[in-house]
């Protein structure tokens, strides 16, 4: 096995960047078609319920042993979520920022970071959000400037959830937790093994819940329920009417700033597939050319409104299968076959 | 044993078309001994009067009569006897017992220290290394009067046969990174090492990085207080260059103009270098990318005049940018290669008259020289010429980059850069630190000058920074 460790700072790091990464433009969206004003309490215990699963995680993580054929597997599901994100990145791209420039150049210029950073030394993937963090303090920065127009009463009335939201509103809320499985393949790396306290994985939880929340409340607190329902990427409207002295389109920083974030986590997600691979056979320069070539070629096939839209729908099944499912059968798995050790 | 006829023979080969060498042969005690030396090399009083002090013992018929405060008996090589010679030394030669004495007075040429030209502070110490590496230890022993400095001699270059030294503190060194030092300093192959540019290269982890691994300095001040942080000197002979590593990115925006005022004025002037580092890089580039790509992010009245300044320039932006840039590189090539006076008149010649004509004949806009020489400033803000120089490199790729993609290309840009600097380290460092790897209880100390210079010890990993990993290490 390759030798390396994380801190537990870095690690949850990379965690937040994984899942808010792509998806953090768009989750407020769906979450508010599918459960209105319930859609921050629905997202609330969606969240806890995630809480309750990393806990499971952190507590069982020993018992995740992949084998050979599970490891493929992971690998397939992770360089399908690259796919997807990068088709929906050049679809918002193309849409926001540059309507001319041919698709293939700009998933071919991401891919070339990608491939930089993980042909590099395990410590650029592990460290690259970094560059991020005053990235999520603008952000908020230029979240806060629509304050002023919020209508407050928009929020109400909230609390009555009937079961048709509560299902619909737990379905899109998953979108946001995509990638929870990496705490599994990044937690025996921590240092030393060392134990992980409750207490830190809820305040990495608090910290994300908050994080979505808020945009959420933002979105739902600037526009109507109607406006929601016509408009794909209501953050991107909500800064765009924004206005600043210097500044005529906040929303085009923010395209950059979000793609940043994108391509870190296309970066993060390639890093875990090929930190499996390696696990299997030897580190190969060749498969990690390979695979980015790739997952390059591929969302030239899906950047189309329908087929991102289907392939982000698929995305959530995958997440019930390879986040929540499989991770606790596997851990299921390797707690029995301990016992059965135990009693040879 | 060596004959008198092959030591005449070797000074025959190698030194007879030295004008400046002298051989001569003398008898002390009826024992004929060869006097050898260059004449161009040697104070003649300081060693005449060392060599009758040596011939009186001789002829006392003292045991060690070589051994003085400045000589050093030894059996003779031709190796040693070249060697010795080549250095400046007098060596007397004892062909009937195979001994030599060397005399170690040598009389190397060297100016006064004086304040470093491209190093300038308005506060502090206006002492600068010279061209003699007993002078510059001699600087740096003057401020740090320590026992734990330790100076170690390395010879390098078949040839050049330069030494090299590297200067450290016991107790602060970072034994990891000397070790790495060291094996790098024996691995050398090298027939010339000239200067600390050429060493630069030999030392270096990424030799084809544009960013420098090692701080280069002429102060004093500056390299005493980096040994005081742990960081390991190194000096070439005849060169007044400290080469200074580990270090990192950071480490090049500090200057001790920081540490010798005040800690407001420190810390606000050290935010300023750092914002130049930034526009430096990508002033120009960000300009390029609005004007072809995005107009409308500017506010409309901007904008029109924006549209109004370029609309009858005949080139596209790049090109434009490109003109004036290299335009400054032009004028600052010629400043440095001509006497102060004159380099400042063609500063004002082609900073003023030229830019002025370029927008009058309508070939740059007002706003594009605004760019460009506000940029030009930013890069000269940067406290270190070699960074100075990185800076400056680096524009010119992401101007093109924003030329064909806009705000997209200048974003691969940076991320490529970054991930580049994440790669980087100085004598396997991290160059990034303490942003990379992320201790954020050290990071005030890149954006702030402290109340006091407390001496934080740089990361030397890349993935152990718990509490634990640090007690490892302190």
């Amino acid at each position: 096995m390759t030798k390396w460790t994380l801190s537990n700072k870095q690690l949850f790091l990379f965690l937040f960047i994984l899942q808010t990464g792509t998806v953090f433009i768009s989750v407020q969206s769906r979450v508010i078609k599918a459960a209105e004003q319930n859609s921050w309490l629905i997202f609330i215990a969606v969240s806890l319920f995630h809480l309750f699963i990393l806990h499971i995680f952190n507590k069982y993580y020993k018992y995740f042993q992949l084998n050979k054929f599970e490891k493929w597997l992971y690998q397939i599901y992770w360089y399908t979520i690259v796919v997807t994100f990068l088709a929906y990145i050049d679809f918002i791209l193309e849409v926001w920022a540059f309507p001319q420039t041919p698709a293939y150049i700009v998933i071919s210029l991401m891919v070339i970071v990608s491939l930089y950073a993980n042909l590099s030394k395990y410590a650029v993937a592990l460290n690259i959000s970094v560059i991020l963090i005053p990235f999520i303090v603008i952000f908020l920065a230029m979240l806060s400037l629509a304050t002023k127009d919020l209508i407050w009463t928009n929020l109400f009335p909230f609390g009555q959830i009937d079961s048709k939201q509560w299902i619909d509103g737990v379905g899109q809320t998953m979108y946001a937790f995509i990638g929870i499985e990496a705490f599994l393949i990044l937690r025996p790396f921590v240092e030393d093994k060392k134990e992980l306290k409750f207490r830190s994985i809820a305040l990495y939880q608090l910290i994300l819940t908050l994080f979505f929340v808020i945009t959420i409340l933002y979105v739902l607190l600037f526009f109507s329920l109607e406006e929601i329902k016509i408009i794909p990427v209501t953050i991107m409207y909500l800064l765009k009417s924004q206005e600043i002295t210097f500044l005529q389109r906040l929303d085009l920083f923010f395209t950059y700033i979000w793609m940043t974030w994108s391509v870190i986590s296309v970066v993060l997600f390639m890093f875990l597939g090929l930190s499996l691979y390696k696990t299997m056979y030897t580190r190969s320069i060749k498969f990690t050319v390979f695979i980015h070539f790739l997952v390059s070629i591929l969302p030239l096939f899906l950047i189309t409104r329908e087929l991102v839209k289907k392939s982000h729908d698929i995305l959530m099944y995958g997440h019930y299968f390879f986040g929540l499912l499989f991770p606790l059968f596997i851990m299921l798995k390797g707690w029995r076959k301990s016992l059965r050790e135990k009693k040879v | 044993m060596v004959s008198y006829k092959e030591i005449v023979e070797s000074l025959e080969n190698e030194f007879s078309q030295a004008f400046d060498f002298i051989a001569k042969e003398l008898v002390w005690n009826e024992e004929h001994v060869i006097l050898c030396y260059y004449s161009t090399m040697i104070d003649t009083a300081v060693v005449m009067e060392q060599l009758q002090t040596i011939q009186r013992k001789f002829e006392a018929g003292e045991a060690e009569y070589g051994q003085t405060a400045f000589s050093e008996e030894m059996t003779f090589t031709i190796k040693q006897f070249r060697e010795s010679i080549c250095n400046g030394e007098t060596v007397i030669v004892f062909p009937k017992t195979d001994k030599m004495i060397r005399i170690l007075l040598p009389k190397i040429a060297s100016r006064e220290p004086s304040s470093p030209e491209n190093e300038y502070v308005v506060r502090g110490g206006h002492d600068g290394f010279v061209e003699n590496l007993d002078v510059n230890i001699n600087l740096i022993r003057k401020k740090l009067k320590s026992p734990d400095l330790k100076i170690e001699k390395h010879t390098i270059g078949a040839k050049s046969n330069t030494t090299v030294s590297i200067i450290y503190l016991t107790t602060k060194v970072d034994n990891e990174a000397l070790k790495v030092l060291k094996a790098r300093l024996d691995r050398i192959e090298a027939e010339m090492i000239y200067s600390s540019g050429q060493l630069e290269d030999y030392l270096e982890d990424v030799i084809w990085s544009p960013f420098p691994q090692f701080l280069n300095t002429e102060r004093p001040d500056r390299a005493v207080a980096n040994l005081v942080d742990g960081k390991i000197i190194i000096f070439s002979d005849s060169d007044p260059t400290a080469l200074i590593g580990p270090i990192t990115l950071f480490t090049f925006y500090e200057s001790p103009d920081d540490f010798n005022g005040r800690v407001l004025v420190g810390s606000f002037y050290r935010l300023v270098r750092l914002a130049s580092f930034f526009t430096a890089i990508f002033l120009p580039a960000f300009y390029i990318a609005v004007v072809s790509f995005h107009f409308e992010i500017m506010p409309i009245d901007l904008g029109e005049q924006v549209k109004s300044s370029v609309a009858n320039i005949p080139f596209r932006p790049i090109f434009e940018a490109l003109l004036l840039e290299l335009l400054i590189e032009l004028i600052r090539e010629a400043s440095i290669r001509l006497p102060s006076p004159i380099g400042q008149t063609i500063g004002v010649v082609g900073g003023l008259v030229i830019g002025d004509a370029i927008v009058a004949a309508g070939l740059a806009s007002n706003l594009m020289v605004i760019v460009v020489a506000s940029t030009a400033l930013a890069s000269f803000v940067v406290p270190s010429v070699e960074m100075n120089t990185t800076v400056r490199l680096l524009r010119f790729p992401f101007m093109v980059l924003a030329s064909m993609f806009g705000f997209f290309g200048i974003v691969i840009g940076s991320m490529l850069l970054f991930i580049h600097l994440l790669n980087l380290q100085s004598l396997n460092r991290p160059y990034l630190s303490p942003i990379i790897p992320f201790e954020p209880t050290k990071i005030k100390s890149i954006f702030f000058r402290l109340p006091y210079y407390k001496q934080v010890p740089q990361q030397r990993n890349f993935y152990l920074f718990s509490k634990k990993g640090k007690k490892k290490h302190d």
